[in-house]
């Protein structure tokens, strides 16, 4: 059973890496307009989330697939999907017109409807992946220091 | 252990920050430069210390809004800004490069600003059709522009590789959608920016008035 938590976990790293990956790797404006598209948020605010969400999406799927601080990594990841299905639900409840979600950068897109699905799937498998946390980090960094110190305590014995 | 992992955790980061610097470089390619080109496609006073260039698709829906937004914007501020219109046609709309062929088309008979408005006032009427030929020459013949020429200048595949290299070179300024803009150079996108930008421009022209 652990592979497939490993194999989830990774999975789950790589949504987050891409879509944090392709948005830095464009100019912050790009983000800033989709975010502007949303109707929730603008001026600064808007601009600074455009500048930052994108490291923390795209650092928290480095370490979910690395298996690094694999409780805080969790946690942000929960949050940023609840964030995520939020914005999403008030956009399509409003009717915006939202063409592609933009969740993606220019890699590929989604509509939003179909994103919001995916994130709803992402937040159900977060939590499960919380619940049986020592199987899902197995062959991760965690669980490498973790390892490392109960060897180190043996041997101080 | 804890200090192992936190200096493991700092080389993780650096190496997220090097691989996000070596994307944006090959992505972005940070030497290229906006050329103040296409002036067969330009309008307002060349003179004008704001100097826009604006990225378009013609079957894209807030192209339309932020061309009519740019119109009244020019009619209130008369020779405040020089606006440069540049196409960047959308893959995923069929009639994208089509209709930029026949504004390139317009533009080398100096008819390119009537029929750049033309089709973005009139895009809800012809982007649901199958073929939009037909209703492109008829555009064309609505604002001058003499169809026989416009036929054999359709046809001629530098049009193509024009349209081509400028959405390549967008490209590598880091564009990738529509409407961009480029306020003095400053990349802004979607019509929100491009109304705060404007805004800013124009206060700063007046302080140094």
């Amino acid at each position: 059973m652990k592979p497939v938590f490993v194999i989830l976990r990774a999975l789950i790293g790589t949504v987050f890496m891409v879509s944090g990956y392709s948005k830095l790797t464009a100019p912050f404006q790009n983000f800033l307009s989709v975010i502007h598209n949303y109707d929730v948020i603008y001026g600064a605010p808007a601009t600074l989330l455009a500048q930052i969400l994108p490291w923390i999406e795209f650092v928290t799927g480095v370490f979910l697939l690395l298996g690094l601080w694999s409780r805080a990594t969790l946690v942000s990841a929960w949050f940023m999907n609840l964030m995520f299905v939020l914005v999403l639900a008030q956009g399509l409840l409003r009717g915006l017109p939202l063409a592609n979600c933009g969740c993606f950068g220019d890699s590929f897109h989604l509509k939003p409807a179909h994103m919001l699905v995916l994130d709803i799937l992402l937040m159900a498998a977060i939590f499960f992946l919380n619940s049986r946390r020592s199987e899902a980090f197995t062959w991760s960094m965690d669980d490498y220091f973790q390892e490392g110190k109960t060897h180190d305590a043996k041997k101080s014995r | 252990m804890l200090l192992r992992k936190i200096l493991s955790t700092f080389m993780v980061l650096a190496l997220c920050y090097v691989s996000v610097g070596i994307g944006q470089h090959y992505k972005m390619r940070p030497g290229s430069q906006l050329t103040r080109d296409t002036e067969a496609r330009a309008t307002g006073n060349p003179y004008s210390l704001i100097w826009l260039v604006e990225y378009v698709d013609y079957q894209c829906a807030s192209c339309r809004e932020a061309t009519s937004f740019l119109k009244a914007y020019l009619k209130e501020n008369p020779g405040a800004i020089y606006l440069q219109v540049r196409l960047f046609p959308l893959t995923g709309h069929p009639h994208g490069f089509r209709s930029a062929k026949y504004a390139e088309c317009a533009a080398k008979q100096g008819r390119f600003l009537p029929f750049h408005e033309l089709v973005f006032a009139r895009q809800p009427e012809w982007s649901p059709l199958p073929d939009i030929n037909a209703i492109f020459h008829q555009y064309a013949a609505e604002v001058g522009i003499d169809t026989a020429k416009l036929d054999i200048c359709l046809e001629d595949p530098a049009v193509d590789t024009f349209i081509n290299d400028e959405k390549a070179a967008a490209k590598k300024l880091g564009i990738d959608g529509t409407p961009t803009f480029f306020l003095n150079g400053k990349l802004l996108v979607g019509r929100r920016q491009l109304e705060e930008g404007l805004a800013e421009a124009l206060s700063a022209k007046k302080e140094n008035k």
